[in-house]
């Protein structure tokens, strides 16, 4: 692709329209809230790219297409702000070659995000080890802060890396080996008890697929157990179900409060919680 | 509108169908139990609990 001049100018909000170089196909104003609050609290980080299309050569009322930023760009609606910043290409661009720009830009960003929310969150995410927490405070989406975490996992996790290599080594697939780093984390968020990650591994490499979901499950269930304890379990049984909980913000403080007492997270609380209930109950 | 978080949970099939019993029982719903029962536990390890 030849490279093409680009001017960083502000431009009038109303003059821009977008769908012509448009590589997404996710509506665009899905999450948006966060987006908005974000730019709110902060104002505009990356500017977003236009170019002249063969639809804005025709009409009086826009002047730009957008290629990138199309996100941005209806935030700042939402928001009734008039002009934005954006790089701009004063040529008039076909479909094909909007396009190109616009799934160059998106990869960049794509791989260039994953770090860089990384870095953003992470004190934050150490301290509270909530991504939903984490989503809210730095007004990204959550699920870019759950690819964040993920692709960061081994670097951010003491240990993680030799035990994700461990794991490796025993023919177990990437996938179960990032969920055993997850399932193994010690209680202070960032290492991990590399005696008990192996131990399961070593289960984990023996049995079958089937039997390796269930002990994933087993042990996700019960993180602070041991793995002959899931493996135990998984035998026992048995098949879980999900079950999801809502619980009013109300509950935030108390539930860390109680996890951080417990040594054990929010979701083994809420568990232990049921099940006690039932067994008062004798139902259980 | 008050905010509310979600949680999943992994219950066996019995535990699910104990849970729905007892929610039938008090006549009120699963979550409702699931909140009653979560706070019982806040309130029994002495943490104050800040209703909004």
């Amino acid at each position: 692709m030849t490279k093409k001049k680009f001017v960083s100018k502000e431009v009038d909000v109303d003059k821009i329209t977008t769908g012509a170089f448009q590589v997404r196909d996710k509506n665009p104003s899905k999450n948006i809230e966060p987006l908005c609050a974000g730019i709110k609290n902060m104002g505009l980080l990356q500017p977003i790219g236009l170019a002249k299309s063969e639809q804005t050569e025709k009409s009086d009322k826009y002047d730009y297409e957008i290629l990138w930023g199309q996100r941005r760009h209806l935030a700042f609606k939402r928001l009734g702000m008039k002009k934005i910043p954006a790089l701009v290409l004063d040529e008039v661009l076909t479909k094909a070659q909007g396009k190109k720009y616009a799934i160059q830009e998106n990869i960049i960003r794509e791989d260039m995000s994953r770090s860089d929310i990384w870095n953003t969150i992470r004190e934050f995410y150490i301290e509270f080890d909530d991504p939903a927490k984490c989503a809210d405070e730095f007004g990204i989406p959550l699920p870019l802060v759950k690819d964040a975490l993920k692709a960061n996992l081994l670097e951010r996790i003491k240990g993680g890396k030799e035990l994700f290599d461990f794991a490796l080594s025993l023919d177990i697939p990437k996938q179960t080996a990032f969920k055993v780093i997850d399932i193994v984390k010690n209680p202070d968020n960032v290492s991990v008890n590399t005696k008990k990650g192996q131990s399961f591994c070593k289960i984990l490499s023996t049995e079958s697929t089937t039997m390796r979901n269930k002990l994933i499950a087993a042990a996700k269930r019960t993180p602070s157990g041991e793995p002959k304890g899931w493996l135990t379990q998984a035998k026992a049984e048995k098949n879980y179900k999900k079950r999801t909980v809502e619980l009013e913000e109300s509950f935030d403080d108390a539930l860390k409060t109680l996890s951080d007492k417990l040594g054990s997270s929010p979701e083994d609380i809420i568990l232990e919680s049921v099940l006690e209930k039932l067994e008062s109950e004798e139902l259980i | 509108m008050k905010m509310k978080k979600k949680f999943e949970i992994l219950l066996t099939e019995d535990e699910e169908y104990a849970l729905y019993q007892l929610a039938e029982k008090l006549d009120i719903e699963i979550n409702d139990l699931i909140s009653e029962a979560i706070l019982t536990k806040i309130r029994n390890n002495d943490i104050k609990f800040k209703d909004s």
